[in-house]
């Protein structure tokens, strides 16, 4: 039997959520390491840095919290979960989250027989 | 107006995210224990709702209570108490339980099991809720 429609919504929704916040986060973390951080060291500019701190930190948290959630609901190797833990910390990971989310996202449409 | 000035506003507002958070916590808790005799159609359209309040309600609430509480932390120079860090292991651990909830319902709702509801869950939000009061308004440490 197909996946209960409403299930498969959410979970659609979920992945989709995920991978706005990998983006976000990745992009937060690359703008702080890779700008604010070298600016505030090489030409006394803290500002960006301040500002970006606790942008990114946010990000952070928000992001390691949806992934919780979205292993939370089952279906993932331990070797996907980890990795979608690990990437967080990582400048540029988070972008490397977008193709195995989409394949997910894709092959929950495909369970739907769509 | 100064941060100082700004302060109790925040701290007013950090509480108020915190009691609509920890309110939906303990009807996702609540309700997972509740309708677990109920009929699987049942329990779907019950969990589909409670979803949607966590998405209205219980989530936007946890992201302002924590966002307040962090910007209250920063502002007033919490981060080296002792009080502060034993919250945030608390506070860690009660947004980690909603995701682990919020996870194990959407995997009943696409499956038939496991069951949802985690063992112990209440008692712990109470307890935890307790302590975290103590360690925000007493400050022991």
């Amino acid at each position: 039997m197909a996946e209960a429609p409403a299930g498969a919504a959410f979970e659609r929704e979920q992945l989709r959520r995920l991978e706005f916040l990998s983006i976000a986060e990745a992009t937060t973390l690359v703008l702080l390491v890779c700008i604010a951080v070298p600016l505030k060291h090489a030409f006394g500019w803290p500002l960006g840095s301040r500002l970006l701190g606790p942008i990114h930190g946010f990000a952070f948290l928000a992001y390691n919290w949806i992934a919780l959630q979205t292993v939370a609901g089952g279906g993932w190797s331990r070797r996907d979960a980890a990795r979608l833990f690990l990437v967080s910390f990582l400048p540029f990971a988070g972008y490397f989250n977008i193709g195995l989310l989409r394949r997910r996202g894709a092959a929950l449409m495909e369970g739907q027989g769509r | 107006m100064t941060s100082a000035d700004l302060y109790p506003w925040l701290v007013a507002a950090h509480v108020t995210a915190v009691v609509f958070f920890v309110g939906g916590l303990l009807a996702q808790t609540r309700l997972l224990a509740l309708i677990r005799d109920e009929p699987k159609a049942q329990q779907d359209a019950m969990l589909a709702i409670l979803l949607r309040l966590d998405r209205g309600v219980t989530v936007p609430a946890l992201a302002l209570a924590w966002i307040l509480g962090l910007t209250l932390a920063l502002t007033a120079g919490w981060f080296a108490s002792g009080w502060l860090i034993a919250k945030l292991g608390l506070v860690v651990a009660l947004s980690a339980l909603h995701g682990i909830q919020s996870g194990r319902i959407r995997r009943f709702l696409q499956s038939n099991d496991p069951r949802p509801a985690i063992a112990g869950s209440g008692p712990f939000i109470v307890l935890a809720m307790a302590a975290i009061a103590i360690l925000a308004v007493v400050k022991p440490f």
